[in-house]
């Protein structure tokens, strides 16, 4: 794998005795700007949600620095096919 | 499934936040931010906005959904009648499924959502940059009836303007080609809002 291909951190953070799934993407540019934060609602790791990949690549490539973070916050409900 | 630890219940809006911020701060992610909210992430972008304004540079909602969506749209859709039609029908399930069940049943993706349409009532987005971009294109199953959906459609329309107004520099697009997967159907349009916002130019 490249550095393109898997984040260039991830891990588990706490907050209120929990631990939360994050990753974090940095641009080839690192240079100062805002951090995106792309809050995909998902319950799986936002880089798995494959609609959004060509926006978090662009994003890398283009901006100063992006973060995408795929918590999972709560669980899966099993219903699909929500209008919205 | 996420690899996060499960929550114990339903939960409000706020804890969402607060759970976001911990993963943030954690990991040395420090702001200003651009929040881009997909899926149910529109709301928490939004409230998270509302909570920290200092730590937001601009936020973009993409066909955000509101916590008191589903109220709305059970409330254009005429009333039941034995009869009808089961498109209607599993659409008004579907709304009530996520809405009307009790607080401790699991619901709405782990959502509180009484406590969470109290809290978007406070959404306060000051003079920060915001793009609200909209589907305009709506998928209904056969048979659908087409005033019904029409109602739908002014009601979602009238809710994504609702939410451009929280700030005084909101900008409500719709994006006419495209329905609610924005991320999937137009890329670039998405690509193009978060370049505005992060490049802090005028928009």
């Amino acid at each position: 794998m490249t550095g393109e291909d898997q984040p260039g951190q991830k891990g588990f953070y706490l907050s209120g005795g929990r631990r939360l799934y994050a990753e974090r993407w940095d641009s080839r540019a690192q240079a100062a700007g805002p951090t995106v934060v792309l809050e995909v609602g998902s319950l799986t790791a936002g880089t798995a949600d494959a609609g959004w990949r060509p926006i978090r690549e662009a994003l890398t490539a283009e901006l100063d620095f992006s973060s995408m973070t795929g918590p999972g916050w709560g669980r899966a409900t099993g219903r699909q096919g929500r209008a919205r | 499934m996420g690899q996060s630890d499960r929550t114990t219940g339903p939960r409000p809006l706020t804890a969402f936040a607060a759970d976001l911020r911990a993963v943030l701060m954690g990991s040395g992610t420090r702001p200003p931010y651009v929040l881009v909210g997909g899926s149910f992430g529109r709301m928490l972008a939004a409230h998270y906005a509302s909570l920290y304004p200092a730590e937001v540079a601009g936020v973009l909602l993409v066909d955000a959904t509101y916590p008191a969506h589903n109220q709305r749209a059970l409330a254009v859709l005429p009333p039941e009648t034995a009869d009808e039609p089961a498109a209607r029908q599993a659409f008004r399930r579907q709304l009530w499924q996520t809405d009307q069940l009790p607080p401790e049943t699991d619901d709405w993706e782990g959502l509180n959502v009484p406590a969470s349409i109290e809290a978007a009532r406070g959404w306060r987005l000051g003079a920060a940059p915001l793009i609200v971009l909209t589907a305009g294109l709506d998928e209904w199953e056969d048979g659908f009836p087409l005033d019904a959906a029409q109602r739908y459609a002014q009601m979602w329309l009238g809710l994504q303007q609702e939410l451009a107004a929280l700030s005084s520099k909101g900008q409500q697009r719709t994006v006419a080609d495209s329905d609610h997967q924005i991320h999937e159907r137009r890329p670039d349009v998405v690509m193009a809002a978060i370049r505005e916002l992060a490049g802090g130019r005028e928009y």
